[in-house]
């Protein structure tokens, strides 16, 4: 027979249960998803933009390409996660390894694409697409938007904006209007259709901005249109007058006098010839027996210096709107036109394609399609916004290494 | 107090009262909560204690000294044994439980849609002769329902989802000396299972290509469907033993040990198409024309594809539990009572959904623990119509941290309880009692394992947190 005196037998219910609710309360807690965050700000950091953004360059982008994006960098130094919707290697198309030749990585196919990476990420904080111009982000739909493949392979539908809402933005990062004046430099012939007007630029901007607010974002920074005047893609026509006279041209590529320098009667000094006109056309026809002239005077296909002008002070306009924007919602404003500017002064960008090194057949600052900034020009873009935010904001984050031109082209 | 085992003893009624007009009221509303469903979770992993209003005033700590309203059929079968005449009780308890999930990332918070549950109990018991005992028990042991709003990121796991269990339980008990009995009930359950979630059609394949929609750009948690997977009622047979002894006339001694019962459950499953919202833009990959609705391109599934209505089979085992414990009487009017209680729920360890289309085979992994739980009770008698009880109840975790779902949100938790019994008439007793559930906040996931692989802590996305209010009645009659 057990025989307990009630006062002890309280006493020991009364320890027991506390014994019993000590480690009972054992709540635990949410987790932060950056815990390694330089500020609160950057927690959820989303881009915005088009094939910069993304990391497409030469020709190209797979999930190498995607995670050398200034983008990704800049998420990198914030210390906070930065998801993209990764395609798999080659990639989606694969990036040219010859541009002269056309090979491509993994000697894939100019239309191959190896899809996307899975699992895929549950939200993208880069939701860049290549090929998008300022009205993109607000629409997939409308006639006048650039869908492409990767438009559905990256948002599965989305706008940029949507997908960007979907992530609940603390901070973002917009880069759009490149493709704005692109089209048009790349093609050589300039046209009302083919730059978005200013005020069409700014509406669009402003509705973009709007609807970014319409969420969580504390903050922002906006980045300049890239001077598109400055990419190694468009080559003085006196380049081509210059290489012609050395014989570096087949005897069936012509070059007019109209492209030597103001010396000898041209206008070569002022008027470019994009790429794709005078290597992708001229000279694949001339290498083939076929006769052509390159006329810098009377070719459609020759940026003016009318035509480089409209583009220059189209850019300059789309800056100040940039700039304004950015200074109204307190946001900040990197404009790269200086820097990229710098790097031709310093010759880094080349005024004629270096025949004799396919792979730097641009140089060391732009990709093997002449267009896109390479791994290098990423860094210092990178570098260019932590500037920018760091002054805005009062924030410390810190730059990367800055780029090696030999070993990041 | 009385601390004979038979649980209806007559001899704690004194004679000559009369029911009084409040009483048919309060069988009104007790009545109704046999004609619903059990649907609640309130103690560990998907388990339900309140099968008496008396026993959940006491946390439920009564496998020795069991409640005289016929709950021990439940709570400990032996203790039927000298049970004097006829006796029945009916009651139910109503469960007021709040939760919800707030996420890691963006810190915003969804709350559950659970509407109030009630979980009917009833018995009926017969004293043969002074040593055989016979009764009946209805109750649900078992039993969860949970819903959360259109639209949360853990439809994908279940949106609205329940389990319902209801034991039949007749039983003999018989008293072996004149301190120890033995009781054994033969246990009926019968229960219906229901599975309502979202299709995310970016984990599905696209018919004839190889890829899935994900490698195509279609984001996770994209919701093209809901499945409803509701079965049919199923069957299954398990037993309940007890053992009852005096250790004096002021300790008791008590155990049970109910047995797994496991149910094949047979159903339907019906497949609805959800508006995705996304329209493909041109040069998409699909080939298909830019403004083309993907609702169009994937509708075929409902209609000849796999997502058409169809037979489903899946199998549960609801786990065995076995308690002991103890009731001491303090002070002639005061019993003190401790129990523990095991439950083997290791045995849920997964559900296995077969589909007539075996492509849509599913195996829901839970990888459930054994788990214990404490139960610590009072009761005072204050006069001698009027009782007052209170409890405590901690219980362990049953899902491991890995499994921790918007199916069944469950964690470690603490419970407060307490009430009040009186006696209305001669033989006439009503019993009220309440009971806080607090839930420790417990991290888990609104996420699907990314392949057929089970899922891991790196899914938990967020933290649940869950309490609840249950308020039970119960009417006993004995004549």
């Amino acid at each position: 027979m057990i025989h307990l005196n009630s006062g002890r037998l309280w006493t020991a219910i009364a320890l027991g249960a506390l014994f019993l609710l000590v480690p009972a309360c054992d709540d635990e807690t949410l987790v932060s998803p950056a815990p390694d965050a330089q500020d609160e700000l950057f927690e959820r950091y989303v881009a915005l933009g088009n094939s910069i953004t993304a990391g497409f360059r030469s020709e190209g982008i797979n999930r190498e390409t995607q995670q050398e994006s200034y983008a990704a960098l800049l998420a990198e130094q914030m210390g906070v996660p930065f998801d993209a919707p990764l395609l798999n290697m080659p990639g989606c198309p694969a990036p040219l390894t010859n541009p002269l030749t056309g090979e491509r990585l993994g000697s894939a196919q100019p239309d191959g694409c190896a899809l996307r990476s899975t699992p895929a990420p549950l939200v993208l904080n880069n939701v860049a697409v290549p090929g998008a111009a300022t009205l993109d982000p607000l629409s997939n739909l409308d006639p006048e938007s650039n869908p492409n493949p990767l438009t559905t392979l990256m948002l599965g539908g989305r706008t940029q904006l949507d997908a960007a809402l979907d992530a609940d933005p603390t901070f973002v990062s917009v880069w759009i209007g490149n493709n704005d004046v692109l089209g048009a430099a790349i093609s050589g012939v300039v046209t009302e259709d083919n730059v978005t007007p200013v005020g069409e630029f700014s509406e669009r901007i402003g509705e973009l901005l709007d609807g970014l607010s319409g969420g969580d974002v504390q903050g922002g920074v906006l980045i300049g249109v890239a001077d598109v005047t400055l990419i190694p893609h468009l080559s003085p026509g006196n380049a081509y007058w210059s290489m012609a006279e050395s014989g570096a041209l087949p005897p069936t590529f012509q070059v007019a006098q109209s492209c030597g320098p103001s010396q000898v009667g041209g206008v070569g000094e002022e008027t470019l010839v994009p790429f794709g006109y005078g290597f992708g056309e001229l000279l694949a026809r001339a290498s083939e027996g076929e006769p052509v002239t390159l006329d810098c005077a009377q070719d459609m296909r020759v940026l003016s210096a009318q035509e480089l002008g409209q583009l220059v002070q189209t850019v300059s306009a789309y800056n100040q709107i940039l700039a304004e924007e950015a200074s109204n919602r307190g946001w900040a404003f990197f404009d790269p036109n200086p820097t990229f500017g710098a790097l031709a002064d310093e010759g880094l960008i080349p005024a004629f394609p270096n025949l004799e090194d396919p792979g730097q057949l641009f140089g060391p600052v732009f990709s093997l399609d002449g267009v896109h900034p390479g791994a290098g020009a990423h860094r210092l873009v990178t570098n260019g916004l932590i500037d920018a935010i760091n002054q805005v904001y009062g924030t410390s984050i810190s730059p990367v290494d800055p780029p090696n031109w030999q070993a990041d082209s | 107090m009385d601390l004979t085992p038979a649980s209806l003893d007559p001899r704690s009624h004194p004679p000559g009262r009369t029911l009084r007009p409040a009483l048919y009221l309060t069988i009104l509303l007790l009545v109704p909560g046999l004609l619903l469903q059990p649907e609640a979770a309130d103690a560990q992993g998907f388990a339900f204690y309140q099968h008496g209003a008396c026993a959940m005033a006491r946390g439920g700590a009564t496998v020795a000294a069991p409640c005289q309203d016929g709950s021990a059929v439940f709570y400990n079968p032996a203790a039927l044994a000298g049970l004097d005449g006829w006796s029945g009780s009916v009651g139910s308890v109503g469960v007021f439980s709040r939760g919800d999930f707030t996420s890691d990332r963006t810190r915003s918070t969804v709350g559950m849609d659970n509407d109030p549950r009630v979980a009917p109990h009833l018995y009926l018991g017969y004293g043969i002769d002074d040593r055989l005992a016979v009764g009946l028990g209805v109750y649900a042991p078992y039993g969860f329902g949970t819903r959360w709003p259109a639209g949360f990121g853990g439809a994908f796991v279940s949106f609205d989802s329940s389990l319902e269990a209801l034991f039949i339980q007749p039983t003999v008990a018989y008293r072996l000396t004149d301190r120890i009995s033995l009781g054994v009930g033969l246990t009926v359950a019968t229960s219906e299972v229901e599975l309502n979630r979202h299709l995310d059609l970016s984990r599905q394949a696209v018919p004839g290509v190889g890829v899935s929609w994900a490698q195509l750009g279609i984001p996770p948690r994209t919701a093209f469907a809901e499945a409803s997977l509701e079965s049919d009622r199923a069957t299954g047979v398990g037993g309940h033993l007890g053992i009852h002894a005096l250790w004096s006339d002021r300790l008791q001694f008590g155990a049970r040990f109910l047995t797994p019962v496991t149910l094949d459950y047979e159903g339907t499953a019906r497949f609805t198409q959800l508006e995705t919202g996304i329209t493909l833009p041109s040069q998409n990959p699909l080939g298909v024309p830019g403004g083309t609705p993907l609702d169009a391109v994937v509708s075929g599934a409902f209609s000849d594809g796999p997502l058409v209505e169809q037979a489903i089979t899946t199998q549960i085992t609801l786990p065995a539990q076995f308690a002991v414990g103890l009731g001491f009487e303090a002070r002639p009017d005061l019993v003190l009572t401790l129990d523990y209680q095991w439950v083997n729920w290791s045995t849920f360890d997964s559900v296995e959904i077969a589909f007539e289309s075996p492509s849509l085979n599913q195996t829901l992994t839970q990888d459930y623990r054994d788990a214990s739980v404490i139960r610590a009770g009072a009761e005072y008698e204050l006069t001698d119509e009027w009782r007052v009880r209170g409890g405590y109840v901690y219980n362990q975790a049953a899902s491991p941290p890995e499994n921790v779902t918007p199916l069944v949100p469950e964690g470690e938790r603490n419970h407060l309880t307490g009430g009040l019994g009186w006696e209305v008439s001669s033989g006439i007793h009503l019993e009220g009692a309440y009971h806080y559930l607090m839930q420790n906040d417990r991290r888990g996931r609104t996420l699907e394992s990314p392949g057929s692989g089970p899922a891991t802590v790196d899914l938990n996305d967020g933290l649940y947190t869950v309490h609840a209010h249950l308020v039970g009645f119960t009417l006993s009659v004995t004549r």
